[in-house]
């Protein structure tokens, strides 16, 4: 697998977040859910990949999400001792790249940053699972050599006939 | 868009006054361009200042702008010196555009070469994969710079790319050839004061220190030398970036352009050149988690860096940086693609034999045709296809609208294509008893199995397989010749400067 197949884009279903007013007023009752909605399939064989998040509302209206921010954490293990912050601030997605092979589960959570309206961090999403499996380190030391003796072999080839005057 | 370096109306100014300029200069240098040798190969007079500049900018594209922090950003440093390696094509290219001057000295494409040197099946096959990989870096461009535009501010991605596509069509419509070196020369400048003045600012808000650490601790693979991944993709981009420059028509209508003694001196300085700007630009990459930036997609990471580093004036220099690197490379590649059109489908189609006014005209309509089918492969097709389907235009296709894949997939898919010309192309010039058969086997091998390995293997190993099966292919078929006896191939049938005839 490719790494381009884990550059999707966001689904057109993707739950909006609502106006800004009809925001408010859900936002003091409950702060908001953040999930992740895109994220990549089976094993990265490349250690880089694309993650897409947003927040759960009930409005129908997509009035951007200028005001949200995000805490976005990875961990190795399924209770997250050992998480760190990969993603802090606006933005509804990212690029990570230069992951350790092993499996690395992702939660993210969200918070409204609207004046007086910031209820706090909603709770964390659901994780989310990412594989890295990279590919055999013989196979690619193979790959190279065979490389180093190609680009020697054209190298060779233009210097030996630079001086050539046969035309 | 919100959060974008530049407010939209700051890039539509932008975007208006260096279109205006390009095609004024178009105009201006189209004086010089009515005769069909001023058009395709600027009458054969540019000297060694233009001719390095010209091939500086053309290599300078998104390749460096978009591509190489994004072969940081995936592959660490293995990438970025991966990346620079791109630099030894020009090098290596150095004496073979000596050597171009030499057998053909009215020769106009690279097409023509294989046609004269191995036959019309060669010229066919070679044809094919010119006429592929044009298309497919015209169309990665126009696909860079309407994210681009959309990144830095927030101009929507249909109309960036359709506005600049446009630009180089007309200004390389009314030039050809002395425009696109002309304004090549103009744009290598700006683009090399734009990278040093991005790579400063970035090197003045973030240490080098501080970038180590921060890749260290959350991307720990990207400094590391066992990757797989990266050790593949390093010899595979070097490759590559050889198979780009060997076969294509976009360098050799320069060699052809130059003016005699000036191409190896030219192509050397512009390689030495270049070599560092790949690493700059890298490390602009690489600094953006240091500096806490999301970055959207892996292709828009050197400018969204570059532009939140410097802030809204910055975001000026980027976009214009942007906004020459990317029609720097465009044009050279209609003008270069075109020049294969005109000479090797339509001259023939007209059944050969036509007044030079007549291909002048022509040449000039295969530019329009070249621009418009690359647009067309531009657009965001799954938002088309929803248009299509009923849902409102601007919804589907201009706010949602984005192509699928990055830059390096795209691009990369070229790869075993242009890999397995490198070798018919160095004993086309070079050797005597290379048959037309061994070339058409190298070339069709080379790109069948690369191809299999592109989506068997990953897009980083594609042109190295191609490039390794092609090389065994001619070996073959160079003992072959030896061991019949081939008789050895005419130089002198290189020194023709006619256009092939109608079938």
């Amino acid at each position: 697998m490719t790494g381009s197949s884990y550059l999707r884009r966001t689904p057109r279903n993707r739950i909006p977040i609502g106006h800004r007013t009809a925001l408010a007023a859900f936002v003091i009752a409950l702060p908001p859910q953040a999930v992740f909605v895109d994220v990549p399939e089976g094993i990265d064989a490349v250690g880089h990949h694309t993650l897409v998040w947003g927040v759960e509302t009930s409005g129908d209206d997509d009035a951007g999400n200028a005001d949200v921010i995000y805490e976005v954490r990875r961990a190795a293990g399924p209770d997250f001792a050992d998480e760190v912050v990969i993603h802090e601030g606006p933005g509804d997605r990212a690029f990570f790249s230069g992951v350790p092979d092993g499996t690395h589960r992702h939660r993210v959570r969200a918070r409204l940053v609207n004046g007086s309206d910031d209820a706090g961090w909603g709770p964390w999403s659901p994780p989310v699972e990412i594989v890295v499996g990279r590919q055999s380190l013989a196979f690619a030391w193979t790959l190279f050599a065979i490389g180093a003796a190609l680009f020697a072999a054209i190298a060779g080839f233009i210097v030996r006939n630079a001086g050539s005057r046969t035309a | 868009m919100s959060g974008t370096a530049l407010a939209p109306g700051t890039g539509w100014i932008l975007l208006a006054i260096f279109s205006v300029l390009w095609i004024g200069l178009g105009i201006w240098w189209g004086r010089k361009a009515r005769t069909l040798e001023g058009f395709m190969v600027a009458g054969r007079d540019v000297g060694l200042a233009l001719g390095t500049a010209t091939a500086v900018a053309t290599w300078i594209t998104s390749n460096t702008v978009m591509l190489a922090p994004q072969f940081a950003l995936q592959l660490g440093v293995w990438g970025m010196l991966g990346y620079s390696s791109a630099a030894i094509g020009l090098v290596l290219f150095a004496p073979l555009a000596r050597r171009i001057r030499a057998v053909m000295p009215e020769g106009f494409t690279s097409v023509e070469f294989v046609r004269r040197r191995y036959g019309r099946a060669a010229a066919g096959v070679f044809l094919l994969i010119s006429l592929f990989y044009g298309l497919t870096w015209m169309v990665s461009m126009g696909i860079a710079a309407g994210l681009l535009l959309e990144s830095l501010a927030g101009i929507p991605y249909l109309w960036g790319m359709t506005v600049i596509l446009t630009v180089c069509v007309v200004y390389t419509l009314l030039g050809g050839l002395f425009a696109v070196i002309g304004t090549d020369f103009i744009q290598s400048l700006i683009i090399l004061v734009g990278l040093v003045l991005v790579a400063v600012a970035v090197l003045v808000k973030v240490p080098v220190a501080e970038v180590d650490r921060t890749i260290v601790e959350q991307r720990p693979v990207l400094v590391q030398v066992m990757v797989p991944a990266a050790i593949m993709a390093f010899f595979n981009n070097l490759l590559f970036g050889l198979g780009e420059i060997f076969h294509g028509n976009v360098w050799w209508s320069r060699a052809f352009a130059m003016r005699e003694g000036v191409g190896f001196k030219a192509y050397a300085f512009a390689g030495l050149l270049w070599l560092p700007i790949p690493i700059v630009a890298g490390f602009v990459g690489l600094a953006g988690p240091a500096l806490g930036i999301a970055i959207p997609r892996p292709d828009v990471a050197g400018p969204v860096v570059a532009a939140e580093v410097l802030g809204a004036a910055g975001g000026v220099v980027v976009f214009i940086v942007v906004f020459c690197s990317l029609a720097s490379s465009i044009d050279s590649l209609l003008a270069a693609t075109g020049d294969v059109v005109t000479t090797e489908i339509v001259h023939p189609l007209l059944g050969g034999g036509e007044r030079e006014r007549t291909l002048r005209r022509a040449a000039s309509g295969v530019v329009v045709v070249v621009g418009l089918l690359t647009w067309t492969a531009c657009l965001p097709w799954e938002g088309v296809l929803a248009w299509l389907g009923g849902e409102d235009f601007t919804a589907a296709v201009i706010a949602d609208g984005r192509p699928v894949g990055t830059l390096a997939t795209v691009l990369f898919f070229a790869g075993p294509l242009v890999g397995s010309a490198i070798w018919p192309i160095l004993t086309g010039l070079h050797t005597r008893r290379m048959s037309g058969g061994g070339a058409v086997l190298a070339m069709v091998a080379g790109s069948a199995v690369g191809l299999w390995a592109y989506f068997a293997l990953g897009w980083y190993t594609a042109s190295l397989i191609g490039t390794g099966v092609s090389f065994l292919v001619t070996v073959a078929a160079l003992g072959l010749a030896r061991w019949r006896g081939t008789p050895g191939f005419d130089w002198a049938r290189l020194k023709s400067g006619e256009l092939p005839e109608g079938a």
